[in-house]
């Protein structure tokens, strides 16, 4: 836009295809530069015709919006048109002598297109006649002020024919001229970036012909100079367009409020009244006697949230939480509404405010005047639930989700600009995967610091234009997404001020993202998924069945509980899992619920990398002396060991020492947080001494405070955010120590989630007592269960009624252990799964795979069912997997027969055809002609071996039920050397180890000396063992590292003790394989 | 009927627009007297190729032709004759 007003233009028009995602950005950046903003869109009708629309204010706005939801909605996905139908109807008669009763206007202007609108298409073509129709229609719909002729001198062939066409149209039918500009990039040069984006959206390459690539670069920004001069001879059309100009004004807003109303109950009202009974009976309900500070406390937030008209949207989100508590849906708010007393006694988060001292300043403040902005968490299974019943409540029409405006970054530019330069594919892909998440310009730096891209072997000397164009693209929109939890809710449908298409699932998102909803008057409230949540529903209900438990009773401070956090082994704990906090967890020596607290804002990018954990940890394990600048800093930074750790402190700090008002604090905070350097901040410095001097603080004194928040506020977190998140995590950690049977195989139905791939999980369950039992095709269900020792033993479903109550005895008392969920295994799709399921329920156990077959084929197609095979599913039945397979192309091709001898292998299609999944696994014949070619006999077929068997298990479950490969290895370790994860806390810090396991999840977090250091963890049989990678060591083998798949790795380093916990110093990285081959 | 040439070509007077006024082909000198139309066409930028400004023009005897300018080799071409 700055280029746009050097340029000299006065008023500019924005006309995405079929979207306008980019108006409220537009809006901000005009104004900013003093151009007039008009908002448009290039409209696609019936017949791949484009109209331009331009809205002369808010109220063609809104028809645009309705117009282009039409566009989305009214038709296939992907195939997205207007019909001439609904243009009338949008566009109704309003230029007519009577116009249709109680309609506004619709407030556009068309302007008949580029060289694919109707009317120039026709010109093209030579079809005057058909034009001029075209063109007269145009004119009945819209009227002679909402139509006009649009001509534009891109230099295109037959661009001569089609402009006397429309300059002899518009005389005959007195119609204006506009002389148009039809910019696609700011400088000409740049026009090679648009072709490559033009092919990788229609999925061509450059070599490629398609009608939607521009023949020149001429689609560049005129300035208002060079228009003047290029239609000097047509001075008419220059003067049409200032006059569109001057017709138009801003579409959107500002100020507008488009709030939801609160349907309250019949007698209730107003709404700020109900909303202060509901408080008052949730006060009661949380503290049972409601305290005068209480109260004081409750009065004060709801002033606050009454006097800026936010009480309606607090009864929605009361209502939605009171909604999913009685349909019993789990969920627990976070974010700053933690902050908020009322917040608490609505139900809507978990956090007592008041107890915890939080600042609802945070949250809200009459002062700054914003939008709260609540977010819940919700079970994931039922999130789209809460906001269905949104939906239903305020109105289809009024409830859409936010999108997202997914952008390019190093990865999707390699992909889809290499694809577009017609690149070798399979080197794309290798550079993409190697390619870091990062920004799109930094590819060049990324291919000599990341020794992975470095040492690839890829031709990087090609690359240089795909290079080039991805740094030009960085940031672009790629596509629309859908925001993973946002919606807004609107008093008025929201096709007057946004478009509403559908994504992905065929979910209804609006065209804005969070950025910019609230431009437009809307609100927006965060309903997010959490799968941590639906884990703990499943183990809660399958415990609370089991024993009677209670998850909402859980004691708060259960001291084997904080004795498995202190030691660290936290693999499942919600938030506090990964490498980094169970290292933070031994050596902060958690003892109770704020060190979690704690933790939770600690383990982050900024605090790591501004070096503020060990600090806080040594003040914490009094190594270091807590003190405080001021006196007046005691009380609000006790509970942090004088750290400022928290934004609310922040808030409280300038406050209380400088006198700021809460408007200020927040300006303070938000600074700190955004503006960590520059002059923002150093005004707000001076501000901050000044205050504090007029309050008779030390100059030098209130200086270092500032100083210290500086350094350690801008990495702040807020504290409300960290304590509802804390509640959870202490939850799951209590479920990880008492029932980790039930924890685990809920966390394990609901992947992906948390840190950890579910063989890592598996290894930890089994480290806590807990087996994992391989499939089974009579025992398994969708999702992983547990067995008591007695279940698992060999009974089968089916069991006669008369013994179940044994059973269940002996399942309470008996040793615990996973079953493996049917939908673990690759290849079984959902349908498949539902088809075993029915079939069992129905007909009872299966007795053979014959049976399988007859009753679950074809739902369970045959690579589903060599996959069962291969992963052992039908080791009940038989334990010979390669003889099942033998066996299953004669199962599937007479399903009515039983299968024996050799030589029957005779069927073909899908029953013996193909290599299917064992075939393709192994680079052999098919199972069909597995023994057929070797003319052994069904008798004599060998079983595979265990390492066999451990592979097709790894590759298919992704783990190994029957063995980890590092104990089948560890005979062979332990010759050369090897320790394994669980012996490391034996040892001595500083003693030279080999060690080895499967690399889980190696990640370079930011330094603050900016030099790469790689954690990762290996996975063995016992546990885990971290592992730290420095530079040097990391350059000479992060290929390793960073490869897809990563190898089993061996490590050489030494100890090094953080905590209780010991950490490896890597010396050197390199292929298990390769270091036991050497030996 | 229309032929492709695709020739370089020579001795090309310019007006101040950058309009062709006449050029030397195989050893003969035609005159244009007039341009009816211009396009521009950015080739096949991905090999190097540099923007082409082509003309149509009528040349002596009523004649059609298209010649264009490659600016990055700087050079004029006869493209293309309607017989």
């Amino acid at each position: 836009m700055e280029a746009v007003a050097r340029s000299g233009i006065e008023a500019l028009a924005l006309t995405d295809h079929d979207n306008v995602s980019g108006a409220v950005l537009f809006h901000r950046l005009a104004s900013k530069v003093g151009v007039k903003p008009i908002q448009g869109a290039e409209v696609t009708l019936e017949g791949d015709r484009h109209l331009t629309l331009l809205a002369r204010g808010p109220e063609g706005y809104a028809t645009l919006c309705r117009l282009l939801t039409r566009v989305h909605l009214g038709s296939e996905r992907r195939r997205q048109t207007l019909s001439w139908a609904d243009l009338e109807a949008e566009v109704g008669r309003e230029h007519q002598s009577t116009p249709i009763a109680g309609r506004a206007p619709h407030g556009l202007i068309a302007l008949s297109g580029c060289r694919r609108g109707e009317v120039p298409a026709l010109l093209w073509a030579g079809k005057s006649d058909e034009a001029f129709r075209a063109a007269a229609r145009y004119l009945e719909l819209f009227g002679r002020d909402g139509f006009a002729l649009e001509v534009q001198r891109d230099y295109l062939p037959g661009g001569a024919r089609v402009e006397e066409g429309l300059v002899r149209i518009a005389r005959l039918l007195r119609l204006r001229l506009v002389a148009t500009n039809n910019v696609h990039y700011v400088r000409k040069e740049d026009f090679w970036v648009h072709d490559l984006l033009t092919c990788a959206r229609t999925l061509t390459s450059v070599e490629d012909v398609h009608p939607e690539r521009r023949l020149n670069a001429e689609n560049y920004l005129r300035s208002a100079r060079s228009m003047a001069a290029l239609f000097s001879d047509l001075p008419e059309a220059v003067e049409g367009a200032l006059e569109i100009a001057e017709a138009c004004s801003p579409a959107i807003l500002p100020g507008r409020r488009l709030h939801p109303a609160f349907p309250l109950p019949p007698g209730e009202g107003p709404a700020a009244a109900f909303l202060r009974k509901m408080t008052m009976a949730g006060a009661t309900w949380r503290y049972g006697r409601v305290t005068p500070g209480v109260r004081r406390r409750l009065e004060a937030e709801l002033s606050v949230i009454c006097g800026l008209g936010y009480e309606d949207y607090f009864l929605l989100v009361w209502d939605l939480c009171r909604h999913a508590r009685r349909r019993g849906i789990r969920f627990a708010g976070r974010g700053s509404a933690a902050d908020s007393a009322v917040a608490y006694c609505l139900g809507i988060t978990n956090v007592d405010a008041v107890a915890r001292g939080l600042l609802f300043e945070r949250f809200m403040s009459l002062e700054r005047g914003e939008k709260p902005d609540i977010d819940i968490d919700f079970d994931a299974r039922h999130r789209d639930e809460v906001a269905g019943y949104v939906g239903d409540k305020y109105g289809a029409d009024r409830v859409a989700s936010v999108c997202t405006y997914n952008t390019f970054h190093a990865r999707s530019a390699a992909r889809d600009l290499g694809k577009a330069l017609g690149l070798e594919p399979e080197d794309i892909d290798l550079l993409a995967k190697r390619l870091p998440h990062a920004h799109a310009g930094t590819i060049p730096q990324a291919l000599t610091a990341l020794p992975e891209l470095r040492d690839s072997g890829l031709p990087f000397w090609k690359y240089e234009r795909l290079f080039a164009a991805a740094a030009k693209v960085a940031g672009f929109p790629r596509h629309l997404g859908t925001h993973l939890g946002g919606i807004v809710v609107s008093r008025d449908p929201l096709t007057e001020v946004t478009p509403l298409q559908k994504a992905a699932k065929g979910v209804i998102v609006c065209q804005f993202d969070k950025e910019y909803v609230e431009d437009l008057g809307l609100i927006k409230l965060d309903l997010l998924s959490l799968r941590t949540l639906s884990a703990v529903e499943d183990a809660a209900l399958d415990l609370a069945a089991r024993e009677g438990f209670d998850y909402d009773a859980i004691p708060p401070a259960d001291r084997a509980t904080m004795a498995m956090i202190r030691s660290g082994r936290t693999v499942g704990v919600f938030q506090l899992e990964s490498p980094a906090q169970r290292a933070l967890q031994s050596r902060l020596g958690a003892s109770e619920f704020e060190d979690l607290v704690a933790s939770v804002a600690l383990i982050r990018p900024g605090p790591i990398k501004g070096n503020m954990v060990e600090p806080y940890v040594a003040r914490r394990r009094g190594r270091e002396p807590v003190n405080y600048l001021h006196p007046a800093l005691e009380s609000i930074l006790r509970k942090t060991y004088g750290v400022v750790l928290f934004q609310e402190q922040v808030i409280e700090i300038a406050t209380v020492v400088a006198g700021f008002t809460p408007g200020e604090a927040d300006r303070l905070r938000r600074v700190m947080t955004h503006h960590r350097h520059g002059p923002e901040m150093e005004n707000i410095g001076r501000l901050f001494v000044e205050k504090a001097a007029a309050r008779n603080i030390d100059e030098g004194v209130a200086g270092r405070i500032f100083a210290c928040m500086e350094g350690y506020a801008s990495y702040g977190f807020c504290e409300a955010h960290a304590a509802a998140f804390a509640a959870t995590a202490y939850r799951t950690a209590y479920m990880v120590r008492h029932h980790p049977a039930e924890f685990y195989a809920a966390i394990l139905s609901h992947q992906p989630m948390g840190y950890y791939p579910p063989g890592t999980l598996c290894v930890e369950a089994a480290r806590r007592g807990v087996k994992t039992l391989g499939p089974d095709i009579n025992l398994s269900r969708d999702r992983y269960v547990v067995e008591r020792a007695g279940a698992w033993a060999g009974e089968r479903a089916g069991t006669r009624a008369g013994e179940r109550e044994e059973e269940r005895a002996e399942e309470r008392r008996g040793p615990a252990a996973m079953r493996v969920s049917l939908r673990q295994v690759k290849h079984l799709s959902h349908q498949a799964v539902t088809a075993i399921l029915a079939a069992r329920e129905e007909g009872g156990a299966f007795d053979s795979l014959l049976d399988f077959c007859r009753r679950c084929h074809p739902s369970v197609p045959r690579d589903a069912i060599e996959s069962l095979i291969l992963v052992g599913a039908f080791d009940s039945l038989e334990p010979n997997r390669r003889r099942l397979l033998w066996q299953l192309p004669l199962a599937l091709a007479e399903p009515g027969k039983k299968t024996s001898g050799r030589g029957e292998v005779a069927g073909r299609g899908e029953a013996a055809g193909g290599e299917g999944v064992y075939g393709r696994m192994t680079g052999r014949p098919g199972a069909a002609r597995l023994v057929e070619d070797t003319g052994a006999g069904a008798a004599t077929i060998p079983n595979f071996t265990l390492e066999e068997k451990m592979r097709f298990e790894y590759d298919l479950l992704g783990f190994s039920p029957t063995s980890h490969i590092m104990a089948y290895l560890r005979p062979r370790l332990k010759a050369v050397g090897f320790v394994a994860s669980n012996e490391l806390d034996r040892l001595p810090a500083g003693r030279s180890v080999r060690i080895g396991g499967l690399p889980v999840r190696p990640h370079r977090p930011p330094t603050r000396s900016g030099k790469t250091i790689v954690f990762l963890s290996l996975e063995d049989e016992k546990g885990l063992a971290d592992v730290t990678v420095f530079e040097k060591t990391y350059q000479a083998s992060g290929r390793l590292l960073f490869s897809d798949p990563c190898p089993p790795l061996a490590v050489e380093g030494r100890t090094e003790r953080r905590g209780k916990a010991m950490t490896v110093i890597a010396r050197r990285v390199d292929r298990l394989a390769q270091v036991l081959d050497s030996r | 009927m229309a032929r492709l040439i695709d020739r370089p070509i020579d001795r090309v007077r310019t007006a101040p627009g950058g309009h062709p006024r006449s050029f030397r082909w195989r050893g003969k000198a035609w005159r244009v007297d007039r341009t009816t139309e211009i396009w521009k066409d950015s080739g096949c930028w991905w090999e190097g190729e540099g923007e082409k400004v082509f003309f149509r023009v009528e040349i002596a005897g009523g004649r059609l032709a298209e010649v264009y300018f490659d600016r990055r080799a700087e050079k004029w071409y006869l493209y293309r004759v309607y017989d």
